[in-house]
């Protein structure tokens, strides 16, 4: 999508894993692209910790190196689908990926975080303010 | 019978055979059709008839001897008109039979013997003596159809002399006169019941007493020649034909009876000679039938169906069994097949209708677009991804009222067969609104608050946009759609409006369709960079869309590219095909572009598409010109967006972060007044003026936003 040349993307094994730092807390990290095919993956891990009472949702991003319409879509879901008082924090470093996020215009409905500790912070409602830096 | 064998002479029996073997075949071919006179020698062969009979074992060659004048005698007549006294006729017939019997043929002979051996080993002399009649007969019958009714008389003889000797058992020497009243015309001496007596005993059982029997054995011997007699000589026969009628007609029956158990080959064993006789002797005692009613009933089986009838008998129950499994098996496919067949054509046409229904779900779907609307050259493509990525993508272009174009693309994050009826939804809605007036930024956004609950979870990402082709005008917005890709713009145009610098107003530059620099940077330069800071979200994420807006002035041959991710998402070598190369291979097709064509090339470069591909391609025309206008615009309103994205925006656009910093506390200020407002960067000579107008979707917007409200409250 980037006129400013094509975007390089390593090719990566994908991965996913879940950690419980808390009762609460969830962060899931996301290792290679997600696409169509990965993206569900992504999506039934929140759900399910979602409904294992899990309300701050951490989904570290920093080695993801693409994502397409597909999981956006899953994270807009996910998004929307939160309770009063759970959070979704995202975790991105890499540009191509944050430029998909400005892209879909998506920058605006997530909180996006360059480092796992500020995503961390938001997710546990200690930085008093819902939005999330751009 | 073995016994009775080793007694006989062994020169004897063999000479015969073999001296007489020769001359077999014509003798008994001459008792077809000759007189009796002929016959009776032949019948009388001396020796033979002891081989043969175990009864006769008793006889000496020299009473067969004796008895061949006494047949002779009487040339014109049957044996059984053999006045001689009981004893020498008795030996004559039985010796007139079993001659004739070896004169049959050599193959008879073999045939018979092949029989006789086994079961001479170990049964009685009736058994094996009429195992050899009985194969000996069925040997020359095979052997040629001139010898069956010989043969068969003679096995009738052989049949009949089991009779004889089982009656024997049980009448004793009273049937001593037998051949004496047989020989007097008086059949009723013999009667049918103690014929089948006798027949039974004789099939049933291989008796050890058979050989005892020898005072029957004769009565059947003076029986036989009376036997062949029929065919032979004429009335004189008739006078017992009656009383063989009826025995040859028990015997037939208890044969058939044993015979219907199934074939039997070769049985050694105690019951083997009983059972091949009864085996073998049922179509010879037909035959014998058939010949003892000659003078009535000169039809017989023909050899056709008689070889038929014997193959058919010979077939073992087991193959009977398969060739009925197999039968069935061939009718099961058979029906099995027809269905099919039937069920083939009812699929055939339910596909063709199929198609149809998704021929015009197609069309639905992805219009057909005239290649030409007004001044520009319009096409469009679509390629559906291979896998479970299919299904998703829609396009749409027509021409509005006033003159204008108006381009529809989009793709529906939820794919396959579930996203068509919401791509069909997307499409129709943002055209009503479209057709209705509505910029596209406007359709957008109303069409984002209203479908938003429809789509059911899905994202849309979705561009409208309008061309105005006598002033060249684009306006396009998008609700996370990549924008469009626009060749053909002055190379480092829009780079410099960044910078807030003016962008190249005059007609001196040049607006050749490629870029004049070279390397993979000329490309980037020479089409339009789009501000992709506060980009509208998807519609169906929840948050109202349709906030951005960009308005640009096209040069004439300018070409403008809508297209879905899945083109720039396609892989090259494990990377993106992007935006740029999508810009080359475009740039590289040259005046005669078309979608179709771009997409060909685009999958022609890469290696993999896991995404629908379409792409709408907008070939304009004119005269070289610059883009007088560009114009870009920011909904801003209570909700969003942040601040630091609506600096974000505005240093995109080529503001001074100062002027943009005042620009956004007066905007929200006015925002937080009428509700929403929007932000709108004007370009003269390339230099940003900024400015705030009303946001004409907002009293719509507004209206939806308290109808939600209410919903809400009520419940």
């Amino acid at each position: 999508m980037s006129s400013q040349g094509a975007t390089s993307i390593t090719p990566t094994q994908f991965g996913i894993e879940q950690r419980e730092l808390d009762a609460r807390t969830v962060v899931i990290s996301v290792q290679g692209e997600l696409d169509l095919t990965t993206a569900p993956r992504l999506k039934w891990m929140l759900v399910d910790s979602l409904q294992t009472g899990h309300s701050q949702l951490v989904v570290d991003l920093s080695l993801a190196t693409f994502m397409d319409s597909t999981a956006l879509g899953v994270l807009v879901g996910v998004k929307r689908s939160l309770d009063a008082g759970a959070r979704l924090a995202i975790v991105c470093t890499r540009a191509n990926v944050l430029m998909i996020f400005e892209f879909s215009g998506l920058d605006g409905v997530f909180a996006i975080f360059p480092t796992l500790d500020e995503a961390l912070s938001y997710a546990r409602g200690n930085d008093g303010q819902a939005g999330g830096p751009a | 019978m073995a016994s009775v064998q080793r007694g006989l002479p062994p020169a004897i029996c063999p000479g015969l055979r073999l001296a007489l073997g020769a001359t077999a075949g014509c003798a008994a071919l001459a008792l077809s059709f000759i007189p009796a006179a002929t016959a009776r020698p032949d019948h009388s062969r001396p020796g033979s008839g002891a081989a043969a009979n175990p009864g006769g074992a008793v006889n000496p060659g020299g009473q067969a001897n004796n008895t061949q004048p006494a047949a002779q005698l009487q040339p014109q007549q049957s044996g059984g008109q053999g006045t001689p006294g009981p004893g020498p006729e008795r030996h004559g017939a039985g010796r007139e039979r079993h001659g004739s019997e070896h004169h049959e043929a050599p193959g008879a002979r073999h045939a018979g013997e092949h029989h006789e051996q086994p079961a001479g080993m170990d049964q009685s002399g009736a058994g094996l003596q009429q195992n050899g009649g009985a194969n000996q007969g069925a040997a020359a019958t095979q052997i040629r159809p001139g010898l069956e009714r010989h043969g068969a008389g003679r096995e009738r003889h052989g049949s009949e002399h089991h009779e004889r000797r089982g009656r024997s058992q049980q009448h004793s020497d009273s049937q001593g006169s037998v051949p004496a009243k047989v020989s007097s015309g008086k059949p009723e001496t013999a009667k049918p019941s103690q014929a089948k007596t006798a027949t039974r005993a004789a099939t049933a059982s291989p008796s050890p007493s058979a050989g005892t029997g020898a005072p029957a054995a004769p009565a059947a011997i003076t029986a036989a020649p009376a036997a062949s007699q029929p065919l032979l000589a004429g009335t004189a026969a008739q006078t017992v034909t009656g009383h063989f009628r009826h025995a040859t007609a028990r015997a037939r029956h208890t044969a058939k009876r044993a015979a219907s158990r199934g074939p039997v080959l070769f049985v050694p064993g105690p019951v083997a000679a009983a059972t091949i006789a009864a085996t073998v002797s049922p179509a010879h005692t037909k035959r014998t039938e058939s010949a003892a009613r000659h003078s009535r009933m000169p039809v017989r089986p023909s050899p056709i169906v008689t070889t038929i009838t014997r193959i058919v008998g010979v077939v073992p129950t087991p193959v009977w069994a398969a060739i009925g499994t197999l039968l069935a098996l061939a009718f099961a496919l058979a029906i099995r097949s027809r269905l099919a067949a039937l069920r083939t054509q009812r699929l055939e046409k339910q596909r063709s209708q199929l198609l149809e229904d998704v021929g015009l779900l197609q069309s639905a779907l992805l219009p057909v677009i005239p290649s030409r609307l007004g001044p520009v050259g319009t096409s469009v493509a679509y390629r559906p991804a291979a896998g479970p990525g299919a299904g998703g993508d829609f396009y749409d272009v027509f021409a509005l009222e006033d003159g204008q174009l108006a381009i529809i693309i989009g793709d529906l994050s939820g794919h396959g067969r579930q996203a068509l009826p919401h791509t069909a939804l997307v499409r129709f809605t943002l055209r009503a609104y479209l057709e209705a007036g509505l910029s596209p930024r406007e359709a957008l956004r109303t069409a984002g608050s209203v479908l938003e609950r429809q789509l059911g979870g899905s994202l849309a990402t979705v561009l409208a946009a309008t061309y105005q082709p006598r002033d060249r005008i684009l306006v396009y917005a998008s609700a996370g759609h990549p924008p469009p890709l626009v060749l053909g713009l002055p190379r480092g145009w829009r780079s410099r409006a960044k910078t807030g610098e003016p962008g190249p107003s005059s007609a001196s530059q040049s607006w050749r369709g490629r870029p004049q620099a070279s390397g993979a940077a000329a490309f980037s330069v020479s089409s339009a960079d789009p501000v992709t800071a506060c980009s509208s979200p998807p519609i169906g994420a929840g948050i109202p869309t349709g906030t951005r807006q960009t308005v640009l002035s096209l040069p004439g041959q300018a070409r403008v590219c809508f297209h879905t991710d899945g083109v720039t998402e396609s892989r090259v070598g494990g990377e993106l095909f992007g935006s740029e190369r999508l810009a080359q291979t475009l740039a590289g097709l040259g005046r005669q572009a078309t979608a179709a064509a771009l997409l060909d090339s685009v999958a022609d470069a890469t290696d993999a598409r896991p995404d629908d591909m379409a792409a709408c391609l907008l070939c304009l025309e004119g005269g070289a010109s610059a883009p007088a206008v560009l114009r870009e615009e920011l909904l801003l309103d209570n909700e969003a967006p942040a601040r630091d994205r609506t600096e974000d925006f505005l240093l995109a656009c080529g503001v001074q972060r100062l002027q943009a910093a005042e620009l956004i506390g007066s905007a929200e200020l006015a925002a937080g007044r009428a509700g929403s407002m929007l932000l709108v960067v004007r370009y003269t000579n390339g230099r940003p003026q900024l400015t705030l107008e009303p946001d004409n979707v907002a009293p719509l917007h507004a209206h939806h936003a308290r109808r939600q409200a209410d919903l809400r409250v009520s419940r």
